[in-house]
C-alpha cells in the first residue's frame, strides 16, 4: 500500500479528489511557511480533516523546519494527481523506474515507484539498484531544485546542492511532472 | 590574373540602404524572439519508432533514412523575404531540438524556458507536450550520455568527473559538428552525380562499404527533395503573389531551387544558395555547433567573376546577396537550458567564414570578394558568421590589413586575425600537405581546419587545468566537491622539497585528468559510430566518397580530435606563485599558502601579506620575466606531448588549444582561490589571454603570448585584446602594426574589443540602448546583452590598451 495515500481523522481513505485537494493545501501551506508567507485557509470544509494537512501544520512546530516535509507533501500531491488528472496520468504511461531521494544525512529517504501507470512510494527502505538516486544537500535545496520558477538541475549540481547516481534524464523528467503538481499559490 | 579591381576596396559608396532589404532583414533577424523548432526531433523519432530499415544489418542506412524523413517532410517555408531559399528550421529565429544530443537537458524546463530572464526560448504549449510525452520518453535512455551509461556502467569514473561539470566537458555528448565541409565538389558538379556515384559504388561492394554508399545516396536525395518542395512552394506562392517585385523574387527562388544543388551552381547567386541548402541539409544531420562555411571569398569567387564578367552581376547585388547569407547563417541558435545560458551565453552557433591569406600555391589570395564580404560585415555588425581574416605578412598587401583593422574598428570586434605563417606550419606539423595546409580554414572559435579535408571534432574536450591544480595541492579532491576523492596519485604538497617535486606531482594529475577526458571521448565516439554516422556531411568532404567511409570511421583525408583549456593564465601564473614564493624566495611554507588559500587571503595580516607578495613579486605570464624562465612555456609543451601521444578511433592525433568560450567564467566560478593570488569564485582569464594587469605594455604582452611557440599548439588560440578606441585610419594601421609585430614573433590568433571600459558600463547600465553592441568573447562574437553578469565584469575589466602608445590603460 503506498504510504502517501492520505486518510481522514478516522483512518478513513479520502476520495482521490478529496486527496489531490488536501495534498495541495498541505504542500500550499509547507511552501508558504518556507517562504515565510501566511498560511493558507485550510480547505477543511471541503476535505474534512486530514492528517496530511495536520502534519503540514504541524510541521512547524514538530519538526522545527517544513523543508523536512516538503519531499512527503510533493509526494503526496503528485500521487494524488495522477489519481485525479487523467492528462497529467499521461506522464507516466508506459513508464518504468524507481528513483531514491535521500538527504546527506539520510534523515530523509523515499522511494518512488512509477510502474503499469501508477505511482507508489515508499519511506526507508531502498531498493538494490534504482533507476535514478538523488541526494540533496537538505531539504531547502531540493525545494529550490524542483520548485524554482525554472527548474535548473544543472545548476544545482554545479553549485553542489545536490548529487546523483543515474541518467540525468530521469531527473529532468522527475522535475518537469513535480512542477506540474506544484500548487498555484 | 588580377584579383582585386574594386577602385575602392573599402566599398565605401555602398550603405546598407543601398543593398535591396538586407536593412530591414537584419532589424528583423535581430528583433525575431528564439523560437524552440520541434520539426526535426518529431520526424527522425517517428522514423526511429517505425524504420523501415534494421538498424542491426544496416546502421549508417538507417540513420540516413531517418534524416531523410526529415528533409523529405520539412515543410518549404519562406519565413523572411530573404533572397536565399531555405531555412533551418521552422521558425523565423529556430533552436531546433536534438534528442539524440542534448535536446533533453531542456526538459525540466518545458513550463519555463519561454519565460526565462536571460535569453528565452518561446515554446507553445501544445509543442511542449509533444515534447514531455512523445519525443523525450522515447529517448530518455538512447542519448549519446545516457547510452554511454547504459553501456559502461553507472559508476564510469569519466563520466562522474563530467557531470560533476568542474573536471572538463565531454564534446561528443553534445555533438562532433566543428568542421569545415568541402564545397566545391557541389557547386562545380551538383549533388546528382554524387547520387549516382554513390549509387554505382554501393552495387560493387558489400558490407559496411555498400551500407555507407547507400545511406550518402539516401540523405542526398532528402536534401533534394526539400529543394524540390521549396520550388513547388515558391512556384505556387509567386502564382498567388500581386506584387510584381516579390512575385519575382519567388519565381527567381523556385528556379533557383530547381536548379540547385541538385546540378551545378551556373551563377553567383545559386552557387550561395547552394552552399545554404547544404548547410541545412548538414544542420538536419548535425547540431549547428561550429559548422562553418569555411573560406568563401576563395570558394565563391570563380562564380563571382564570372557573373561580373558577363555583366550578369554588380558589386551592388552581390554584396546583397552575400548579406543575405550572412543573415542566414543566423537563422538558427542552440536549444539550451538555463545553466548553458550561463556558461556558454549568448554562443550562437559559430559558423566560421574565412577570408583572405594565401592560396594553395602560396600566393596571395585576397579578391574582390574579400573585401566585398568584409564590406558586408562591417554593415551588418552581426554575431553570425563568426568572421576571421587570414593574414600572411609577407605576401598579404599593407592595404589589407589595415582594412581588416578598420572592419575591426568599425564593428568593434569583427574579424579576428590569423597568422598564415604559424598556422601553416603548425598544421604541416601535424602531417597535412602544404598546399592543404595553405587552405586552411577556421572552425567555429579558432581552431584550424584543413578546409573540407580534415575532421577536426575541434571540441572533443574542454578541460578546465584548475581542476589538475587542485587535485594536487588538495591530495585528489576539490575543495568544491568537498571530502570526495578521485584519485590518490600525488602526496601531501606541504612535503614537497622542491618545485620540481611540485611540478612532477601537478603533470601526474593533469596527466590521469587528460586520459579520463580521452578515454570518455573515445567511449562516446564509439557510440557515434553505432548509432550516429555522418553520410550527408561525409558527401560533403573530400575523402569518404573515395574511400567507401563515413567520416565518423575516419574517411576524411586528415583526422584529429581537440582539446581546448580553460585557465590557462591562472594555472600559469599559480605554478610560478608557487616556485618563488615558497621554493625560491621561500617567502611562506606551502602549508601556510595553503591555508591562506583556504580563507581566501583574508582574515589576517599574514595572509594579506602573502596575497600581497604574490601578486606584486613572482613572475606573472605575459612579461618578459616570465617567458624567459616562467611556466608557461613548459607547460604548454607538456600538453602537446601528452594529447600528441593518443590516437583517436579515427586514426588521428588529439590536439590541444586554447579558447575558452565564455567557460572561463563558469569554471572560475567553481574554483577556490589559487597560489596565483586569484579569489574565489572569480572569473579565469579567457583563452590564451594573461590575467589582466598582467602587464603594463602591449607589446610584452603580446611578445610573451607569441613566445610560446605555434608548433605545440595545432589547435590555435584565443588572444582578447582591448582598445579604448579606433579613432581613423592611422589608428588602424597601428592596430595593423601591432598584429605584424605579433605574428612575425610567432603569434597565432588575436582578436579585439574596441570598447572602452566606460562604454561598456554604460551599454551594462542601460542596455536597452544597446541591444546590438558585439563583443568577442573568446573565440567567437557575441551581444554584450546576452552574457551574463560575470562575463559582463570579465569584458569590462579585461585589460585596455591606448593605440597609440600601447600602453595599458588605468581606471581609478
Amino acid at each position: 500500500m503506498p504510504e502517501v495515500d492520505i486518510k481522514n481523522a478516522d483512518n478513513e481513505l479520502l476520495s482521490p479528489e478529496a486527496q489531490w485537494k488536501a495534498a495541495q493545501d498541505s504542500l500550499s501551506n509547507c511552501l508558504s511557511a518556507m517562504h515565510g508567507q501566511p498560511e493558507k485557509p485550510a480547505r477543511m470544509e471541503q476535505t474534512g480533516r486530514n492528517t496530511a494537512q495536520k502534519k503540514g501544520l504541524a510541521a512547524k512546530h514538530m519538526l522545527g523546519s517544513p523543508v523536512d516535509l516538503f519531499l512527503n507533501l510533493l509526494l503526496q500531491a503528485m500521487h494524488a494527481k495522477f489519481a485525479v488528472d487523467a492528462k497529467y496520468r499521461k506522464n507516466i504511461k508506459n513508464f518504468t523506474a524507481q528513483y531514491v531521494f535521500k538527504d546527506r544525512s539520510a534523515k530523509i529517504c523515499q522511494t518512488v515507484y512509477f510502474a503499469g501507470g501508477k505511482m507508489k512510494v515508499v519511506s526507508g527502505k531502498e531498493p538494490e539498484n534504482p533507476t535514478f538516486t538523488l541526494i540533496f544537500r537538505d531539504g531547502k535545496a531540493l525545494l529550490a531544485l524542483l520548485f524554482s520558477p525554472a527548474p535548473d538541475v544543472l545548476n544545482a549540481l554545479l553549485n553542489q546542492e545536490v548529487d546523483f547516481i543515474g541518467n540525468i534524464n530521469y531527473l529532468n523528467k522527475f522535475a518537469y511532472m513535480a512542477l506540474l503538481a506544484k500548487p498555484h499559490f | 590574373m588580377q584579383l582585386v579591381t574594386l577602385p575602392d576596396i573599402a566599398l565605401g559608396e555602398y550603405s546598407l540602404q543601398g543593398l535591396g532589404d538586407l536593412a530591414r532583414l537584419r532589424e528583423e533577424l535581430l528583433a525575431a524572439p528564439v523560437e524552440i523548432c520541434i520539426e526535426r526531433a518529431q520526424h527522425i523519432t517517428a522514423y526511429m519508432q517505425k524504420p523501415d530499415t534494421d538498424p542491426e544489418k544496416e546502421p549508417q542506412l538507417f540513420r540516413a533514412r531517418a534524416v531523410r524523413r526529415y528533409l523529405e517532410n520539412k515543410a518549404a517555408l519562406f519565413p523572411d523575404d530573404n533572397l536565399l531559399a531555405g531555412s533551418t528550421g521552422s521558425k523565423r529565429k529556430s533552436a531546433p531540438i536534438y534528442p539524440e544530443f542534448i535536446g533533453l537537458t531542456i526538459w525540466s524546463e518545458l513550463g519555463s524556458i519561454s519565460s526565462r530572464n536571460k535569453s528565452p526560448q518561446l515554446l507553445s504549449a501544445e509543442d511542449a507536450e509533444t515534447l514531455n510525452l512523445e519525443i523525450f520518453p522515447y529517448w530518455i535512455d538512447r542519448d549519446v550520455l545516457a547510452a554511454t551509461k547504459k553501456e559502461h556502467g553507472k559508476g564510469l569514473l569519466s563520466v562522474r568527473l563530467l557531470e560533476k561539470m568542474i573536471f572538463f566537458i565531454a564534446g561528443k555528448a553534445g555533438c562532433i559538428s566543428h568542421t569545415v565541409p568541402f564545397f566545391q565538389r557541389v557547386l562545380a558538379k551538383g549533388l546528382l552525380p554524387v547520387i549516382q556515384e554513390a549509387e554505382a559504388k554501393a552495387e560493387k561492394n558489400s558490407g559496411q562499404e555498400r551500407d555507407f554508399y547507400r545511406a550518402v545516396a539516401a540523405s542526398l536525395e532528402g536534401l533534394l527533395l526539400y529543394a524540390r518542395h521549396l520550388a513547388e512552394k515558391a512556384r505556387g506562392l509567386a502564382k498567388d503573389e500581386r506584387d510584381p517585385q516579390r512575385k519575382k523574387r519567388l519565381n527567381d527562388m523556385a528556379a533557383v531551387c530547381e536548379r540547385v544543388p541538385a546540378n551545378p551552381a551556373s551563377t553567383f547567386r545559386e552557387a550561395v544558395n547552394s552552399l545554404w541548402l547544404c548547410l541545412i541539409g548538414i544542420h538536419a544531420e548535425n547540431i549547428n555547433m561550429a559548422i562553418s562555411p569555411g573560406r568563401l571569398d576563395q570558394l565563391l569567387y570563380p562564380y563571382y567573376r564570372r557573373d561580373m564578367d558577363k555583366g550578369a552581376l554588380s558589386v551592388a547585388q552581390a554584396m546583397e546577396i552575400i548579406g543575405s547569407l550572412w543573415l542566414k547563417l543566423g537563422d538558427n541558435v542552440n536549444a539550451v537550458p538555463q545553466v548553458s545560458e550561463e556558461l556558454f551565453g549568448g554562443a550562437g552557433t559559430a559558423p566560421a567564414v574565412t577570408v583572405g591569406g594565401i592560396d594553395e600555391q602560396g600566393e596571395d589570395a585576397v579578391n574582390d570578394l574579400t573585401y566585398i564580404m568584409l564590406r558586408v560585415t562591417e554593415l551588418l555588425k552581426t554575431r553570425e558568421p563568426n568572421m576571421n581574416a587570414r593574414y600572411h605578412y609577407e605576401k598579404n598587401s599593407r592595404e589589407y590589413r589595415d582594412r581588416v583593422a578598420a572592419v575591426i574598428g568599425a564593428t568593434k570586434a569583427i574579424p579576428a586575425f590569423h597568422n598564415d605563417v604559424a598556422n601553416i606550419a603548425t598544421l604541416q606539423k601535424q602531417g597535412t600537405a602544404l598546399e592543404h595546409a595553405r587552405d586552411y580554414a577556421i572552425i567555429g572559435c579558432v581552431e584550424l581546419a584543413a578546409a573540407g579535408r580534415s575532421y577536426d571534432s575541434s571540441s572533443s574536450v574542454m578541460l578546465n587545468l584548475a581542476a589538475p591544480l587542485e587535485l594536487m595541492l588538495y591530495q585528489g579532491r576539490r575543495p568544491t566537491t568537498g571530502e570526495e576523492r578521485f584519485n590518490s596519485l600525488t602526496p601531501d604538497p606541504r612535503n614537497f622539497q622542491s618545485y620540481a617535486e611540485l611540478w612532477d606531482a601537478f603533470s601526474r594529475q593533469t596527466a590521469w585528468l587528460i586520459g579520463e577526458a580521452i578515454d570518455l571521448n573515445e567511449k562516446m565516439a564509439a557510440l557515434h559510430q553505432r548509432h550516429l554516422p555522418t553520410p550527408l556531411l561525409s558527401a560533403l568532404f573530400e575523402g569518404p566518397l573515395e574511400k567507401g567511409r563515413d567520416l565518423i570511421f575516419g574517411g576524411a583525408l586528415y583526422n584529429s580530435s581537440g582539446a581546448t583549456h580553460v585557465g590557462f593564465a591562472d594555472v600559469v601564473d599559480s605554478l610560478n606563485a608557487m616556485q618563488a614564493a615558497v621554493f625560491t624566495d621561500k617567502f611562506c611554507t606551502m602549508d601556510e599558502l595553503l591555508e591562506a588559500m583556504r580563507a581566501d587571503f583574508r582574515g589576517t595580516p599574514r595572509r594579506l601579506e602573502i596575497h600581497q607578495y604574490i601578486l606584486n613579486k613572482t613572475p606573472r605570464y605575459g612579461t618578459a620575466r616570465e617567458s624567459e624562465s616562467g611556466a608557461s612555456r613548459s607547460l604548454i609543451r607538456f600538453l602537446y606531448d601528452n594529447y600528441q601521444r593518443y590516437t583517436n578511433y579515427r586514426g588521428g592525433h588529439y590536439r590541444p588549444a586554447y579558447w575558452t568560450m565564455t567557460n572561463h567564467s563558469g569554471h572560475g566560478r567553481m574554483t577556490r582561490a589559487l597560489p596565483s593570488g586569484r579569489l574565489a569564485g572569480k572569473t579565469f582569464a579567457s583563452g590564451i589571454t594573461p590575467v589582466s594587469g598582467a602587464s603594463a605594455s602591449l607589446t610584452e604582452t603580446l611578445n610573451a603570448v607569441a613566445a610560446l611557440n605555434a608548433d605545440y599548439i595545432p589547435g590555435s588560440v584565443a588572444l582578447n585584446i582591448k582598445f579604448t578606441e579606433i579613432r581613423n585610419a592611422q589608428d588602424a594601421r597601428r592596430l595593423g602594426d601591432f598584429v605584424e609585430g605579433y605574428f612575425r614573433k610567432g603569434g597565432q590568433q588575436v582578436q579585439f574589443n574596441i570598447l572602452s571600459r566606460a562604454m561598456l558600463e554604460e551599454a551594462r547600465r542601460a542596455p536597452e540602448k544597446h541591444k546590438e553592441l558585439l563583443v568577442r568573447v573568446s573565440g567567437y562574437s557575441a551581444y554584450f546583452n546576452d552574457l551574463n553578469p560575470a562575463m559582463q565584469e570579465e569584458l569590462i575589466t579585461r585589460s585596455e590598451y591606448d593605440i597609440e602608445s600601447g600602453k595599458a590603460v588605468h581606471y581609478a
